[in-house]
């Protein structure tokens, strides 16, 4: 059962996956990308990583999403017309990902052929516990990270010539 | 036999050092001084004649030599010395007597003349290497001093450097005196060879083959013919009467011709019966053609000259055929009657002559001077009695001792027979010719007394005085002449072909022609043009091909080897250029390339940045993980 | 059991579509975009891996850390570009090329 929800969400990933890297217009691509985030979170449900995929629904495709969409939306206003996505030398990349695809496959994967996981429970209330007693200081630092990326940003948008 | 005389030693270097420094001090005194030049080196030549008058006196007898090691080839030593005879003596004396009566005749010749310095000097520098010459006891030094007699002959004969008469005549002799030292080179050659060495002293006591004899003979023949004008050399000796007649008188009648008889004496004993027989003929055949071209000239000076030739001749003969000693003997009366004939002949030019016109040397214009001039014309006539064979002269004993010498061969005695009264001949003509009436109107100039002094000095020394104290015997006179009776019977055949002579002069010349007999007859006219078609014609052809071959080949050769360094350095020029700076062009171009190849990575473009990284990272990890696979 | 192998395949592919895109698209957001994914197949590969060792959840929590820090580089980024438009008035990653090498 769980396999075959799966190769579901591995499905949509798929096809989110094709339309960002195939699509002429861009708010396709975003919702590729809308769909691979989706689906991810699907993923992370099935293995066991409830909060993670609340998170990742949450923050990516609720707020880094949302972000590109106001981003397309700020920088495509120079036509009436959505702007178009153009590749460059397409066959360069292709070469160079399908590489890196091949090498992770090949050399890599034939690791983990054997190895099998453990059913591990709910991670909520552990990750929860771990997040406030052992990466107390990497949460006070991420938060005091997205303080500034929060300020950076708003200075950086700002449409004031300074 | 050797005498211990070491402290004669000093005399000959002084006798001969002497006239050397009158040679140098020419070039010490300025121009301003000039005049004092005459009288210092007069002064000079007087205290050489001293040195050589103790030599003479002191060293009489005997033989001394003196040498000093000059160089060494290997482990032979040359030496420099010099050898003391009675005859190298006596004509060491000789030789400086007249040097010095010439040097003080001169200080009145040449009064007034431009260039009297540089003339004193060279009659200073010949009387050294006449000296040099005559005393020297090795023949390589003998050879030096002869070139150097040649060569103050030269510079003497062509003191008169504004007349190209001069110059030519003085090039002319030195040119033959050099086809004579070639026969003197080749005889040292000869006697290197096959003696090994040059010391006469040496060579005197060595016995020599019979070839190397007539080799060497024949050898010193030429060098004799060439220095003391003998046939067919002797065409010079007239032409060098261009130059001043003092000079004629040291040089061409008493002493550098004389060099030639002088060597012959000395080395007789070097020639073979052959050499002999061949430098009889030749004496013979000058001693006519002398006299002959003396008949047909009119030339006072060529006259002399000619009679000159006839009397070397005579006495080269006299060495062959009678012996060294009759023509020594005869070698010294003539130095002293021919100087003081000549030096006469000199006077009376130059009291006919006007200043700025050419000198009256023709006989035929010479008369007249009996009554104006009478103590030189008389110092004339002695010397020419003299030179005659009169009796109570010296020409008359030394005549007769080569007479009586050869009275065994009856072809020679008649040929020499034959010569005197040749000479008796032209000796009359020419004083009949001087003493014919003064022709009207003719202006003469009184002769100074330096001049008189030195030619009455020398008609003394043309009487029998000259040779020997008896006027018909040598027998008491200079100690090197060999006591021998003299046979009493050539004594009256020679008187008789002297009046024979007298006569048949007055009969062809009683009215004294204005013509002689042309002058074709004179062998030297045809002589030149024999030696310009056998010598100089080949030689200037052999340089002009020469100097063909110089030009078109060798320098041909030049240019080829040019042009080709040329053409090889414009290839050497082409492979630098492209070889060598090819390479370094290709260096740089290789750098160029490779830095335009990254830079163009440098394209500001952030996804090239990032595929060319990726790129870079793969190929990272696939090395990685190949590694930890096939660990 | 879903397989280890598979998750990482998958992870795989997101990351090479995401280089992909990455280095391919001549937009600026779309790169962000790439940019997400990449990130995302490293989150995966994250929490699938920490299956294996189930006594800990250090794999989970990395994965958070790592969608904070997603989320302030999106941030930013997309501050960048809007910024960046403004200035070149150009989204086109090409364009904005004047780092480049002056010859």
């Amino acid at each position: 059962m769980a396999t075959f929800f799966f190769y579901g969400w591995c499905g949509v990933i798929v096809a989110g996956l094709l339309t960002l890297a195939m699509s002429k217009k861009i708010i396709h691509a975003a919702l590729g990308l809308l769909a691979v985030l989706v689906a991810l979170a699907g993923i992370y449900a099935l293995l066991s990583a409830e909060l993670l995929a609340v998170i990742q629904l949450m923050v990516y495709a609720g707020g880094v999403l949302v972000l590109i969409l106001f981003g397309i939306m700020l920088t495509g206003r120079l036509s009436d017309q959505p702007m178009r996505i153009e590749s460059r030398h397409v066959g360069m990349g292709l070469v160079v990902s399908a590489a890196l695809f091949l090498t992770l496959v090949v050399f890599v994967g034939p690791a983990f052929l054997s190895v099998a996981p453990t059913d591990k429970p709910g991670s909520l209330r552990a990750l929860s516990l771990s997040l406030f007693s052992e990466y107390t200081l990497a949460f006070e630092l991420a938060g005091i990270l997205l303080l500034v990326s929060l300020i950076a940003g708003a200075v950086m948008a700002s449409s004031r010539q300074s | 036999m050797n005498v211990a005389t070491t402290g004669w030693n000093v005399w000959v270097p002084l006798a001969l050092a002497l006239p050397l420094v009158s040679f140098v001090i020419r070039y010490l005194i300025g121009h301003r001084y000039g005049w004092v030049v005459p009288l210092l080196a007069t002064a000079f030549l007087l205290a050489g004649w001293v040195c050589a008058t103790v030599l003479l006196v002191g060293h009489s007898h005997g033989t001394s030599t003196f040498s000093l090691p000059w160089f060494s080839m290997g482990a032979d030593v040359i030496s420099v010395g010099w050898q003391l005879s009675p005859r190298s003596v006596t004509m060491l004396w000789a030789v400086y007597t007249i040097s010095l009566l010439v040097h003080i005749y001169s200080i009145g010749y040449m009064a007034g003349e431009a260039g009297t310095a540089r003339y004193f000097a060279w009659l200073g520098f010949f009387t050294f290497a006449m000296g040099g010459l005559v005393v020297s006891s090795n023949l390589l030094v003998t050879f030096c001093c002869w070139e150097l007699v040649g060569l103050s002959s030269y510079r003497l004969i062509g003191h008169w450097r504004e007349r190209p008469a001069a110059s030519a005549a003085a090039t002319q002799a030195f040119l033959v005196n050099r086809v004579g030292d070639l026969g003197f080179l080749v005889a040292l050659m000869f006697l290197w060879s096959q003696a090994g060495t040059w010391e006469i002293s040496a060579l005197v006591s060595m016995p020599h083959s019979d070839e190397l004899k007539t080799a060497v003979g024949l050898c010193l023949l030429l060098a004799v013919a060439g220095k003391s004008a003998q046939f067919p050399l002797l065409h010079w000796l007239p032409d060098a009467m261009a130059g001043p007649t003092p000079v004629s008188a040291l040089i061409h009648a008493a002493t550098m011709v004389a060099a030639g008889v002088y060597l012959f004496v000395q080395l007789h004993f070097l020639f073979s019966a052959d050499a002999l027989a061949v430098a009889a003929v030749v004496g013979l055949v000058t001693v006519f053609v002398g006299g002959w071209g003396a008949l047909t000239q009119f030339d006072l000076k060529k006259i002399l000259a000619y009679s000159t030739i006839s009397q070397l001749g005579l006495m080269v003969a006299g060495v062959a055929l009678a012996s060294p000693e009759a023509g020594f003997t005869h070698l010294l009366a003539h130095a002293f009657f021919k100087a003081g004939l000549f030096l006469t002949a000199g006077a009376l030019i130059h009291a006919v002559s006007h200043h700025g016109r050419a000198p009256q040397q023709d006989i035929r214009h010479l008369s007249g001077l009996w009554s104006s001039h009478r103590a030189v014309v008389i110092c004339f006539m002695v010397c020419a009695a003299s030179l005659a064979g009169v009796p109570f002269t010296s020409g008359f004993l030394s005549k007769e001792v080569l007479l009586s010498q050869v009275g065994n061969h009856p072809v020679y005695f008649g040929l020499m027979a034959a010569s005197s009264l040749l000479t008796s001949l032209y000796c009359a003509r020419l004083v009949m010719y001087l003493l014919a009436p003064r022709p009207a109107g003719l202006v003469t100039h009184p002769i100074p007394p330096i001049m008189v002094l030195p030619v009455f000095v020398l008609s003394l020394g043309s009487l029998f005085i000259g040779l020997s104290r008896s006027p018909f015997s040598l027998q008491s006179g200079w100690p090197v002449f060999a006591t021998e009776t003299l046979a009493p019977w050539v004594a009256f055949v020679s008187t008789g072909l002297l009046i024979l002579g007298v006569g048949l002069a007055w009969r062809l010349y009683r009215h004294r022609p204005e013509q002689g007999p042309s002058e074709s007859w004179i062998p030297h006219t045809w002589l030149d043009s024999v030696q310009k078609h056998l010598v100089l014609t080949p030689a200037l052809r052999l340089s002009k091909a020469t100097d063909q071959v110089d030009q078109r080949w060798l320098d041909g050769i030049l240019h080829a080897a040019s042009y080709g360094y040329v053409a090889f350095s414009f290839v050497i020029g082409w492979v630098d250029r492209v070889f060598v700076d090819g390479l370094v062009s290709m260096v740089t171009t290789v750098a160029q390339g490779g830095g335009k190849l990254f830079r163009a990575l440098v394209n500001g473009k952030i996804q090239s940045y990032l595929t060319w990284g990726m790129l870079a990272l793969l190929s990272f990890m696939v090395w990685m993980l190949y590694q930890l696979a096939h660990r | 059991m879903i397989a280890t192998h598979h998750i990482f395949v998958l992870s795989a592919l997101l990351l090479s579509v995401g280089l992909f895109v990455l280095l391919t698209k001549r937009n600026a957001i779309v790169l962000l975009m790439g940019l997400e994914l990449i990130l995302n197949a490293a989150n995966l590969n994250l929490i699938a891996f920490n299956r294996l060792y189930a006594d800990a959840l250090h794999g989970e929590t990395m994965a958070v850390f790592v969608m904070v820090i997603a989320v302030c580089e999106a941030a930013v980024g997309v501050a960048l570009v809007l910024r960046v438009y403004r200035h070149y008035a150009t989204a086109v990653p090409d364009q904005i090329n004047q780092l480049k090498d002056p010859s």
